[in-house]
């Protein structure tokens, strides 16, 4: 096997195995979102929270990311609960802890939640330390989700598509004009 | 360790996009490198390989690490996220020269096909090099620069991805343009990349990058509002991070042009250094063939 194939081996291998070690999570967890708690003030605590993606529909995965303040800066043994509940239907709800692992900022914490139905949605965040505890709340609308157009693949694609054809093209015409050359 | 500084340390957020981009340029460079390694081609030498692996590992250290994670809190941490953008990464890619070993990575037949691109009558070389002369280059640059430190781009971007990461590839591709002309990489379209011009167009983005450092470090007021709504970090106000971050622009920022331009005039002086010693032993020889009378 030549050097450069070897290369390219290692290279489809390498991304195999980037593609299996990288959790899904922190892939997409890049950046804060929407805020919707700014520097609340609840117990002893400030609370800021932001939601991501900025508009959800009932398909996304919604990231709940909070930062806890007290007098001495930022709070980082917090045990946080995200509640939301459905419009006034208590019934419906959905719940997830807030951690440091779920948040690519380790001075955050995150919470995963799928809110199922479209509509308004309260959420509540719920803090517990030795020092004390609090709470703050925030709604957000939740659109119907729509099939989305997965313009990233497209983009891919095509561009795979236009070098695949590039590389048979050249393949073709280098190949006719050997041909040719025999011929004459 | 301080629990806040060991949070910075560990705050990686991996981005695949990003990692696969990175391994392939990585590996096609690498690929390329044995390749003319082989041939006993000069250039591929160790030092042009460690830099362009250096300029890869500030990419990755400036989109993945803690510095890009930190910088939706602390404004110094996103200065300094940009100092490595354009002013680290770029030039460590472009000492290494790196379109030859690319084109190298490519088999035979593509790369011929490709290399028509850049011949002297192709259409896509006149139309490269019309809008890659230095001064539009150099517009380029400082429009983006100003354009994403305005309040307004720059409050979006931090709170939207997708902007935010056309902001990052704008720095870094404006970069790339700067330092083709400062290092001299190839492909070498511009006949006049003269040391003198270099010279001049470090001279230029150094000064309109020293006038940002120092209207952000002098602001009086709070110019980029959406560090006022985050918590902080280290006790370091609102203020105080402003200007630690126009400080940053300011002095580490212009240092690397500095570096950059200090290295042209040690090369100028050395080759008039060089000539005016090849004129004296011309006139030596000379000398020494007229007969003395």
């Amino acid at each position: 096997m030549s050097c450069s194939r070897q290369i390219i081996v290692s290279l489809v291998v390498l991304l195999l195995l980037i593609g299996s070690v990288i959790p899904d999570r922190a892939v997409r967890s890049h950046g804060l979102g929407k805020q919707q708690l700014e520097r609340v003030e609840t117990g002893p605590f400030r609370v800021s929270a932001w939601t991501d993606p900025l508009s959800i529909d009932t398909d996304d995965e919604l990231h709940v990311t909070i930062a806890i303040e007290d007098e001495r800066g930022l709070v980082l043994n917090a045990d946080i609960e995200v509640k939301a509940v459905y419009g006034d239907d208590d019934a419906i709800q959905e719940r997830a802890r807030a951690t440091h692992d779920n948040a690519a900022n380790k001075l955050h914490y995150e919470a995963p939640l799928t809110l199922p139905r479209e509509g308004r949605w309260d959420l509540t965040v719920t803090i517990e330390t030795d020092q004390g505890s609090g709470e703050a709340s925030f709604d957000l609308t939740v659109e119907a989700a729509e099939t989305s157009i997965p313009w990233s693949w497209i983009g891919g694609g095509i561009g795979g598509v236009l070098v695949i054809g590039f590389v048979v093209g050249n393949r073709i015409r280098l190949a006719r004009q050997e041909k040719d050359m025999q011929r004459t | 360790m301080d629990p806040t500084f060991r949070a910075f340390l560990q705050s990686w957020d991996w981005r695949l996009d990003i990692i696969v981009v990175l391994l392939a340029f990585g590996l096609a460079y690498t690929a390329g490198w044995l390749r003319l390694r082989r041939k006993g081609a000069k250039l591929a030498n160790r030092w042009r390989l460690g830099s362009y692996y250096l300029g890869l590992v500030f990419l990755v250290i400036a989109l993945m690490s803690g510095i890009d994670t930190f910088q939706t809190q602390l404004f110094f941490i996103h200065m300094v996220q940009h100092v490595f953008l354009f002013m680290l990464a770029p030039p460590l890619l472009l000492l290494a020269n790196p379109m030859p070993f690319l084109m190298w990575a490519i088999p035979g037949p593509e790369r011929r096909q490709i290399a028509r691109l850049f011949t002297q009558r192709s259409r896509f070389r006149k139309m490269l090099v019309s809008v890659t002369t230095p001064t539009v280059i150099w517009f380029i640059f400082a429009a983006n620069l100003w354009l994403w430190h305005d309040p307004n781009p720059y409050n979006a971007a931090i709170t939207n991805d997708f902007l935010h990461d056309i902001e990052h590839w704008l720095f870094f591709i404006t970069g790339l343009g700067f330092w083709w002309h400062v290092t001299n990489a190839a492909p070498k379209f511009h006949r006049q990349r003269t040391d003198a011009a270099r010279m001049a167009l470090i001279i230029m983005v150094y000064f309109q990058n020293l006038l940002l450092g120092v209207a952000i470090t002098m602001s009086p007021d709070v110019i980029y509002t959406h560090y006022e709504s985050v918590p902080r970090v280290w006790g370091i106000s609102v203020m105080q991070d402003q200007m630690l971050g126009g400080l940053i622009m300011w002095i580490p920022g212009g240092m690397m042009y500095l570096i950059a331009l200090l290295i042209l005039i040690a090369r100028m002086i050395d080759r008039s250094e060089r000539r005016a010693r090849m004129g004296d032993q011309q006139r030596r020889l000379q000398l020494e063939r007229v007969p003395s009378r």
